[in-house]
């Protein structure tokens, strides 16, 4: 049988996933809400803010999942039913990052960010459809295909009811948060306000939203 | 101001990649690799032969895949001879940190000790784990690590 995990192992376990797994994977989306819900002459208590807001909506989907893993009790029917909304989950985040980051990246084609219509269009349809809150983004994201958290609902399944499993994913989605928070806030440091660096994160964004759309393409 | 913002960005930075070195060490995931050399598992049972003690690794059903749940039997043979395992544990890991995969075995008739384990999918595409196998054999701790690949999901229609 599995290993129980205490409570405060989950949380021990989602501050070891943060650092050693989120920090590649979830960085993208950790700079895009930055620059998408902090003007650029916002400090760094609004990225503080803005963070926070986002790691509570990514906390509150893991924690509904966990509450449905402890419910159902059977981490292969768990599993069944969310690998297609992951999936879209990917596809939808991936192709969000991937256009945002071209809408950034497109000054630096001429006459593109202010002629082309088509470009333009596309770009004003996108801001309309990203969520208006970094909660709202965060609840959507906390759905993104990964890992460590199928391993944690899997160890969530056996904690014997919706309450149990939903307090122990609460605790793991806690745990990813210092990580996330510390490189959101070197990324204030160092990036947002930084031409050369910030384009460089731009082109990061575009790089892991290609990624994310073939991993959720691809299933 | 500028600079001691970087030098304060560096910091947080380095904090971040000291954590992520931390993880990584602490969860093992390093030392798991490719398990090239290994036994392999992918396909059929394996055996770790570790001198005066061979331990089998055995899993039904097949094939291998991601969110199915697989029995994992140990049985261990001295001398060619069947011999029980006192008390065993089985753990899972792959490069990419997944988190905490580790199972008491609990005995079979025949001696043995089993698992019923359901393995999760990496989002990165990495099939490879590694398997490691603790049981105690006539007294003494007995160690061995074997590697499988899961079966590549079923493409989308």
């Amino acid at each position: 049988m599995i290993e129980s995990v205490s409570l405060l192992g989950f949380f021990t376990l989602g501050l070891l996933v943060g650092f050693g797994h989120c920090v590649g994977m979830c960085s993208p989306f950790v700079l895009f809400v930055s620059r998408r819900y902090v003007p650029a002459t916002g400090g760094r208590g609004a990225v503080l803010a803005a963070q926070l807001w986002y790691t509570g909506g990514r906390i509150t989907t893991y924690t509904l999942l966990g509450a449905i893993a402890g419910g159902v009790g059977s981490a292969v029917a768990l599993a069944g039913s969310l690998l297609g909304l992951q999936r879209a989950a990917a596809v939808v985040a991936g192709a969000a990052l991937v256009i945002w980051a071209l809408v950034a990246l497109s000054d630096l084609v001429p006459g593109l960010a202010t002629g082309g219509r088509l470009f333009g269009k596309v770009a004003a349809r996108l801001r309309g459809r990203v969520p208006g809150h970094p909660y709202a983004t965060g609840l959507f994201l906390g759905l993104l295909p990964c890992g460590p958290l199928y391993s944690v609902l899997i160890a969530a399944v056996g904690r014997g009811g919706p309450l149990a499993g939903a307090t122990a994913l609460a605790l793991f989605g806690l745990g990813t948060a210092p990580a996330l928070l510390g490189l959101s806030l070197a990324d204030e440091l160092l990036a947002r306000h930084r031409a050369f660096v910030n384009r460089l994160s731009q082109l990061f964004l575009l790089a892991m939203g290609v990624w994310f759309l073939w991993a959720g393409l691809r299933g | 101001m500028k600079r001691g913002e970087t030098l304060l960005g560096l910091l947080l930075l380095a904090l971040v990649l000291a954590g992520l070195f931390w993880a990584r060490a602490r969860g093992g995931t390093g030392a798991a690799g490719t398990g090239e050399g290994l036994p392999d598992l992918s396909h059929a049972d394996a055996v770790a032969d570790l001198g005066a003690v061979r331990l089998r690794l055995a899993v039904t059903p097949r094939p291998l895949t991601a969110f199915a749940a697989h029995r994992w039997e140990v049985t261990a043979e001295a001398g060619g001879a069947p011999v029980p395992l006192a008390a065993g544990r089985i753990s899972f890991a792959m490069r990419m940190p997944m988190g905490d995969h580790d199972y008491s075995l609990e005995p079979t008739p025949d001696g043995g000790g089993a698992a019923e384990v359901v393995l999760p999918r990496c989002a990165s595409g990495e099939r490879r784990w590694i398997a490691t196998v603790e049981a105690t054999v006539a007294g003494e701790l007995h160690r061995a690590r074997f590697r499988f690949d899961l079966e590549p999901p079923a493409p989308t229609p």
